[in-house]
């Protein structure tokens, strides 16, 4: 090796060190700001009080976030009811029914409506949906049951596209023994390939569950933003990512209010990593029986 | 009692009309969308100042945060992802940092913003600007970058490697001839979708990036993206003179028709960048 040589080596060795460490960094200063902040929301307000309490007062610098929790569940529950019976049918239509022709159509707009912008998904709510329940069911349009719409269209395509994938990674030797013995093509799908694709199949809800708490914009601008206990579909309410993007801007100068939002934050993200380890969880078990 | 057959066909007609269904519901949002959008669509519209109500300030300011970000996620992503798959020993400590980086991924993004205020806006900037705006979507976007360009440098097969230390080529001559130039489709592939996030997240960027409507010069200015600026339009009382609410609401509709027509772009070039990559993998077969 010529000195050269020698210099390079170790000069790319340690920037790519570098680059490392930066990244590790970063993910180590982002789970320390969101615990420290959250933890000092807890601290000013009183843990028990924080989340079990119900009011939220910038004035008098009281919070506390039961109705947003609250909210957040009802809005993800509500929309995952809907979502995934309509996408489990959609994913199995695709990968075991349709004729290639429409699956090479529909695959595509499906990848597609995954990343198109929330807030496009949140403006059609506002102009479609939101004057149809006010006009059709009263209350002021701005609602639970438009937040759930919205969800439901959102976190759709996600699921579908997930499930889809997980139903054709089961493996066509089982699906062609069981139609050997006879089985016909729905009984296969029913207790053979629905089964095996199980753990594709939870994980595809667990990630879609994780999309619909963490979505913050779409459904800021349907569900109405009041800091309210939900009596019925039509009321208004707050979730903890609606009540994050409502005051961000008015908390970004630091204090006791912020805590509060980092402490909605780190609430939100206990929630995702139980989803998460319970996902991570089944996969392993769906490892063991396949 | 149903027949079998009888019984299989009530399913498959259903399942058809609930993906038809679907398809054509969500088929007519979008085309919504695009009718509500199309009569705004004037070139003194897209290009006017935005102080007069156009589109010039978050187009640019689009492309501004775009470029930063890519500039500090790009080398910080290959970087990291090289170092995972071609020097780090492969211990508990590089699988602790593999797995902190795939539960990073699945964090809502509003989270993100949080951080960004707390660290770029309140500590390092001072303010609301392009560049703490760039760094929050940076660290969005990190880790899903990380994941796709080491799994691009892992299917380069090891022979590969070998046969470049076995002309005597060094480790970081080989990363630079070999590794990375075989993993380049790889890499823009997660390019193209960290684009698409930058394009789409509005929540990261709600007080990181300020919502100036000025021109941005430095990036120290605020600015605004497409699609906060969509977000501004829906949800703000009327700033501009003589304009009603639904003035605002069809040139939010206008914005999300550039916004879709954006990602309907992004989502073509990815894909011919992923059919070219396949083509060249089949061409070594």
């Amino acid at each position: 090796m010529s000195k050269h040589e020698q210099f390079s080596e170790k000069l790319g060795k340690s920037l790519i060190f570098i680059f490392a460490s930066i990244s590790l960094l970063i993910l180590l200063s982002i789970v320390f700001f969101i615990f420290r902040d959250g933890f000092l929301a807890f601290k000013e307000n009183g843990f028990f009080h924080f989340i079990f309490g119900h009011d939220w007062n910038v004035q008098d610098n009281t919070f506390s976030v039961l109705p947003l929790i609250v909210g957040s569940l009802v809005v993800t529950i509500g929309a995952l009811l809907f979502s995934v019976p309509i996408g489990f049918s959609c994913a199995v239509f695709l990968a075991e029914i349709a004729p290639e022709k429409v699956r090479n159509i529909v695959k595509p707009a499906i990848d597609i409506l995954v990343g198109i912008p929330s807030v496009v998904f949140g403006l059609l709510g506002m102009i479609l949906l939101v004057p149809y329940i006010r006009d059709h069911y009263g209350g002021p349009g701005l609602s639970i049951l438009a937040a759930i719409i919205v969800l439901i269209l959102m976190i759709l395509p996600t699921i579908i596209a997930q499930a889809e994938d997980s139903i054709r990674s089961v493996p066509s030797s089982f699906k062609n023994a069981s139609l050997a013995m006879g089985a016909t093509h729905l009984q296969t799908i029913w207790n053979v390939i629905l089964p095996c694709a199980k753990s594709g199949l939870v994980s595809s809800v667990m990630l879609a569950s994780g999309r619909a708490i963490g979505e913050a914009m779409a459904i800021y601008m349907v569900i109405g933003n009041t800091f309210t206990f939900p009596k019925s579909l039509i009321d208004p309410s707050r979730t903890l990512t609606s009540n994050i993007v409502g005051q961000i801007e008015e908390a970004a100068v630091g204090g006791t209010h912020l805590h509060a939002l980092f402490g909605c934050g780190l609430i939100l993200l206990f929630i995702v990593f139980i989803l998460n380890s319970y996902s991570f969880f089944i996969k392993r078990r769906g490892c063991r029986s396949c | 009692m149903l027949t079998k057959n009888s019984q299989q066909n009530i399913v498959w007609s259903i399942l058809w009309a609930i993906t038809i269904l679907l398809m054509i519901v969500l088929l007519l949002l979008i085309g919504y969308v695009f009718v509500k959008g199309a009569p705004e669509m004037k070139l003194s519209f897209i290009f006017g100042p935005t102080t007069n109500g156009g589109l010039m300030t978050p187009i640019v300011g689009t492309l501004y945060l775009t470029i930063m970000t890519l500039i500090f996620l790009i080398p910080l992503s290959v970087g990291t992802a090289v170092y995972l798959s071609e020097y780090a020993e492969q211990n508990w400590f590089t699988e602790f940092v593999r797995y902190s980086l795939t539960s990073l991924a699945g964090i809502p993004s509003i989270i993100f913003g949080l951080f960004g205020v707390a660290l770029f806006v309140m500590i390092w900037f001072k303010k609301a600007s392009i560049i703490a705006g760039s760094l929050t979507l940076t660290c969005l976007s990190l880790p899903f970058m990380v994941a796709t360009t080491e799994e691009a440098i892992r299917s380069i097969p090891k022979a590969w490697r070998e046969a470049s230390y076995g002309l005597g080529a060094t480790k970081w001559y080989t990363i630079i001839h070999v590794v990375l130039p075989n993993a380049t489709s790889g890499i823009l592939t997660g390019v193209i979708m960290s684009i698409g996030r930058v394009i789409a997240e509005t929540a990261p960027l709600l007080a990181t990036v300020g919502f100036s409507a000025f021109l941005p010069v430095s990036p120290m200015d605020g600015t605004r993206t497409l699609a906060l600026h969509l977000f501004y339009l829906a949800t703000e009382a009327p700033t501009v003179g003589g304009l009603t609410r639904n003035d605002l609401l069809s040139q939010a509709m206008a914005v999300g028709t550039v916004l879709i027509i954006l990602i309907i772009l992004l989502n073509f070039l990815a894909k011919l960048i992923f059919n070219h990559f396949n083509q060249k993998v089949r061409g070594f077969k």
